[in-house]
């Protein structure tokens, strides 16, 4: 839109824009040496940069040439002799290798042979899968500890409570930790390994077996354990079957016993691998 | 006078003086959506240099330390050194904050922007022939930039962002054979494996961040090459380009769009806070909490994780983990979708010939209905991923609102893609007679009542 | 039955009329053996004489002497901080047996809430009302020990959550100290929902008790210096942003920037 007042209008407010980015800029400044404070920062900068933008665009769209102009647009395609032309000229040079063949062979037995070499540092990455997913470090005897390394004593657990554990020396394994809860005993139905910890508690592996998210809410009246990402739910008085959410599989149960202190041990490791599913999980 | 000296020096070395020539002069149309790729290239300069300024305080280490510094709920915690390092930029930096929040918005408007870009390559047929390569490196930028935000979001180790590791690793351990190694190859073994925070920094700082770099070049030198589309209008053709020229107004009003994104992104990152990982807490094994959400941009894949059914295939030991559907088929598919597009658009329309004039989407309504339905479906499945926030905020059970998402991912984008298709048909059918009885009018013949 | 229920018994104007023919009939009909059994039953306290609210409000459900009819649980141990938690916020009374409790404001002034409180204290041995002094807690100690045992529920940040089947597990801004440290003694079986389980001194001692109330006290007013708290929903609040705000700003100025032809 050219001539008329907003041409006139335009420069004074474009201007006016750039005067007050600078005035961000010097504010910037200012906010900065006075210690910073992130609010008053943001602002400056949208202040700065924004009176450059509606500066720059007003001046672009009423000051400045904007055509329309016109700019033809060639063919893509190039002619067909062109065309010849390049294929001809692969052709010339790939006859070199038409005609030595087996050198052609051997180079291309050399590089195969490099390209597997280069897969090595690859394999450098990490270790063979192995038993890790397997196992975790519970075993036979090991004390079950809070988070603190704290043992636990089999009674001094109130109905209802949801505790999370670790193998005593191991407070920050990902893969061994595991929640223990006391439930109510009218209340079980499962059945259950082991006879040798007391009826009412239960420790299972935390690590929700959908997508790993870590199982550390207990609902006391229903005796479900929830998991908080996909809202997957287990009954925690029926070996963690599933009964809601995505779930697919029950969390692996550890065995207890009580020691002859009254600490609660694990009576081996979990039956099964612990969190979420992978190929050969069933073949152990 | 300064300028013709440049010119002479530059061009004695360079022979650029035709080159500039043609660039200041090229033409460029205009329409305000072909300016979203741009939003997009300006956010990632931005996460160039507020992503480097971070770069300088962050230490990708997971070993822990105890924290001094001058947050006090924090003081004598045990936390990893990045997640303290985080906390330094936050409260001892200064302008750390902000940058870092800066840092963060812009990734979250990076994804934002590719995708209304896409959304309007999509719908005006700009893919079709030639710029297929270009709309392949497009799909590429976006699941770079998609990867990037992940591995990015989750460096400090707080415990909201460390839930993003877990189900990147459930992820990538449920494709079927390879599940195991892959895993403990890219991880360096277990889930907690102290590797994974250096190899995502390196990841989500070098080698991504050059690889979306490349892609940008290319992107960009292909559209330089084809020259831009255009919509019709008058004096448009197939054969031309019309629009301003790059010197000076063109080029104004890039710079000031430039300014325009670091504007809004400097006034979220100071004005409203994001991510503030000193109240998520320094993750540990054994740290829950809920809700847990991913940034915007991976809602569909929570939500297609909480909404998907609960089935496993088990067959002679071997299984397919109940994750593999929502969260690697599902993105391996739309993913496929994409990058196939254009090649299954040209095979059904029977339409191989080069396109440089822009169609609407009333022009297309079955390609538009489409785009709208599965704009829909992954709409759906991002809203999805607040079902627990909503049962919270309406006291609403939130398997019940769960059920609720599971029918409206199957239902809605259907019932929206057929009335978009209905609609823009009807559209396009009262325009076309429209024009024929405008052509009849013309000709001489009866006038038409409109 | 239920709905009529609540409508004849339990609606306000009824209520001193309904109340009045229950007070009657329960006096005539009790015998030596219901009342010995009350007095016989009592653990160490003398159980005290129930005060006239409860008669009136609380009886109907709960019983004369809290020992619990078919509309509600019997209120023997379940202590006095119970009974504070749930008459101080406003849980009890409750309309029916139905719906859970919810927060609201108190039915009763400070000094019948105090007359009941001893009244259903005296009736068991649940958890007295604690002496708390948030101060002595360690911060740090109690982030850490909130982070292990109520984010899970209640939100890192303190928001509260959905709980799974149905139960939210409320917001702990705006709750006292009071509140948040007897709703850790009592757990879910007094805050009758059932789902919070319960952090008595079997799970924190002393030192950890007050850490965690110093902690829950620091997030009514928590740091918040990165700008506008966005009520604290975290991604899904500042998607919304991202959505609603900041991409609609951005196509305005694009729209204003470029052509629209």
């Amino acid at each position: 839109m050219k001539g008329g007042p907003a041409e006139e209008r335009a420069p004074r407010l474009i201007a006016l824009s750039f005067l007050v980015s600078a005035l961000g800029s010097a504010g910037l400044g200012i906010v900065y040496l006075a210690g910073g404070h992130t609010q008053a920062e943001g602002l400056m900068v949208g202040i700065a940069f924004g009176g450059l933008a509606f500066g720059l665009v007003a001046w672009s769209k009423y000051l400045m040439p904007n055509g329309p102009f016109v700019e033809e647009r060639d063919s893509l395609s190039s002619e067909d002799h062109e065309r010849e032309k390049v294929a001809a000229d692969f052709a010339r040079g790939g006859r070199q290798i038409g005609r030595r063949r087996f050198l052609g062979w051997s180079l291309a037995a050399a590089m195969g042979a490099l390209g597997v070499a280069m897969l090595f540092p690859v394999r450098s990455l990490g270790s063979r899968p192995g038993r890790d997913l397997f196992e975790t470090a519970w075993a036979d005897g090991i004390r079950l500890v809070t988070s603190d390394g704290e043992p636990v004593r089999a009674d001094e657990l109130a109905v209802g409570t949801l505790l999370s554990v670790f193998p005593e020396g191991r407070t920050n394994d990902a893969d061994a930790q595991a929640v223990l809860v006391r439930l109510r005993i009218d209340r079980r139905t499962g059945g259950r390994p082991g006879a040798q910890a007391p009826e009412d508690l239960v420790a299972y592996s935390k690590i929700c077996t959908h997508a790993g998210c870590l199982v550390g809410l207990y609902d006391p009246r229903s005796q479900n354990l929830l998991c908080p990402c996909h809202q997957g739910a287990f009954d925690a008085a029926d070996g963690a079957r599933p009964i809601a959410g995505p779930v697919t599989r029950r969390l692996p149960e550890l065995p207890l016993r009580v020691d002859g202190q009254g600490f609660l041990r694990a009576a081996g490791d979990f039956p099964e691998p612990v969190g979420v599913g992978f190929w050969n999980r069933g073949r152990s | 006078m300064i300028a013709r000296r440049v010119v002479r020096w530059l061009d004695d070395r360079l022979a650029a003086a035709p080159f500039a020539h043609t660039t200041l002069n090229r033409v460029f149309p205009d329409h305000f959506s072909f300016l979203l790729g741009e939003v997009a290239l300006y956010c990632f300069i931005v996460l160039l240099a507020t992503g480097t300024f971070l770069a300088m305080f962050f230490e990708p280490s997971v070993s822990e330390v105890v924290y001094q510094g001058s947050y006090e709920p924090l003081r004598g915690v045990t936390m990893s050194r990045a997640y303290a390092s985080v906390l330094d930029i936050s409260f001892e930096v200064r302008l750390g904050l902000l940058i870092r929040q800066m840092h963060h918005w812009a990734s979250l408007l990076f994804a934002g922007s590719i995708l209304l870009h896409l959304a309007r390559i999509f719908f005006t047929g700009a893919f079709r022939r030639p710029r297929e390569i270009n709309w392949l490196v497009g799909v590429g930028l976006l699941v770079l930039g998609l990867f990037n935000g992940w591995a990015g979001y989750l460096l400090p180790g707080d415990t909201l962002h460390g839930t993003g590791l877990r189900l990147g690793y459930a992820i990538a351990l449920s494709v079927p054979v390879i599940g195991p190694w892959l895993v403990f190859l890219l991880f360096g073994g277990e889930y907690q494996s102290p590797q994974i925070l250096s190899r995502l920094f390196v990841a989500h700082v070098y080698i991504v961040p050059l690889m979306i770099l490349g892609l940008i070049s290319v992107h960009m030198a292909i559209l330089w090459r084809q020259k831009h589309t255009q919509f019709r209008g008058p004096g448009r053709t197939q054969t031309n380009v019309v629009g301003e020229k790059m010197w000076p107004a063109y080029a104004a009003k890039a710079g000031g769009l430039f300014f325009a994104v670091v504007a809004v992104v400097g006034l979220l990152g100071g004005l409203v806070q994001i991510s503030p990982v000193w109240l998520y807490l320094p993750d540990t094994p054994a740290a829950v909490t809920s809700p847990a959400q991913p940034d915007w941009y991976f809602g569909w894949l929570d939500g297609a994780l909480r909404v998907f059914p609960a089935w496993e295939i088990q067959a002679f030991g071997f299984e397919i983990p109940a994750v593999f559907f929502p969260g690697v088929l599902l993105p391996t598919l739309s993913v496929l979708l994409l990058v196939m597009w254009p090649f299954l658009e040209a095979r059904f329309s029977k339409d191989t010939g080069p396109h440089h004039l822009l169609e609407r989407p009333r022009d297309r309504p079955l390609r538009s209905a489409i785009g709208v339905g599965l704009i829909t479906f992954y709409g759906v499945l991002l809203a999805a991923a607040g079902n627990d926030v909503y049962a919270r905020t309406f006291s609403v059970p939130v398997l019940q609102v769960t059920n609720v998402f599971r029918v409206l991912t199957l239902v809605l984008p259907v019932v929206i893609g057929f009335a978009t298709f209905r609609m823009l048909r009807s559209l396009r059918d009262r325009e076309i007679s429209r024009m024929s009885e405008g052509a009849v009018a013309v000709a001489g013949g009866a006038g038409s009542d409109d | 039955m239920r709905g009529w229920c609540r409508v004849v018994f339990c609606r306000g104007l009824l209520y001193p009329v309904w109340a009045w023919f229950a007070l009657s009939s329960l006096l005539l009909a009790s015998s030596p053996a219901h009342a010995g059994t009350a007095t016989t039953n009592q653990s160490p306290q003398q159980a005290a004489q129930a005060p006239q609210p409860y008669l009136r409000d609380c009886a109907w459900c709960h019983g004369p002497a809290g020992e619990g009819t078919n509309r509600g649980p019997t209120l023997r141990d379940v202590g006095a901080a119970s009974a504070d938690f749930n008459l101080r916020t406003g849980r009890m009374p409750i309309d029916s047996a139905d719906e859970p409790p919810r927060r609201s404001e108190p039915a009763y002034s400070a000094g019948e809430i105090e007359q009941m409180v001893a009244f259903i204290g005296s009736l068991g041995s649940g958890p007295e009302i604690p002496s708390i002094d948030p101060q002595r807690g360690d911060l740090g100690l109690g982030a850490e020990l909130y982070r292990d045992n109520c984010a899970a529920c209640h939100s890192v940040t303190g928001v509260g959550g959905a709980v799974p089947q149905g139960n939210i597990a409320p917001t702990l801004v705006g709750v006292s100290s009071l509140d948040v440290a007897e709703a850790m003694l009592i757990g879910g079986e007094g805050t009758f929902t059932g789902s919070m389980p319960v952090f008595g001194p079997d799970v924190f001692d002393d030192h950890e008790f007050h850490s965690v109330l110093r902690y829950v006290e620091y997030l009514q007013s928590p740091e918040h210096r990165g700008g506008a708290p966005l009520g604290r929903t975290g991604p899904v609040g500042e998607g919304m942003v991202l959505l609603g705000m900041a991409l609609p700003a951005l196509l305005l100025f694009m729209f204003w920037a470029g052509s629209r032809k």
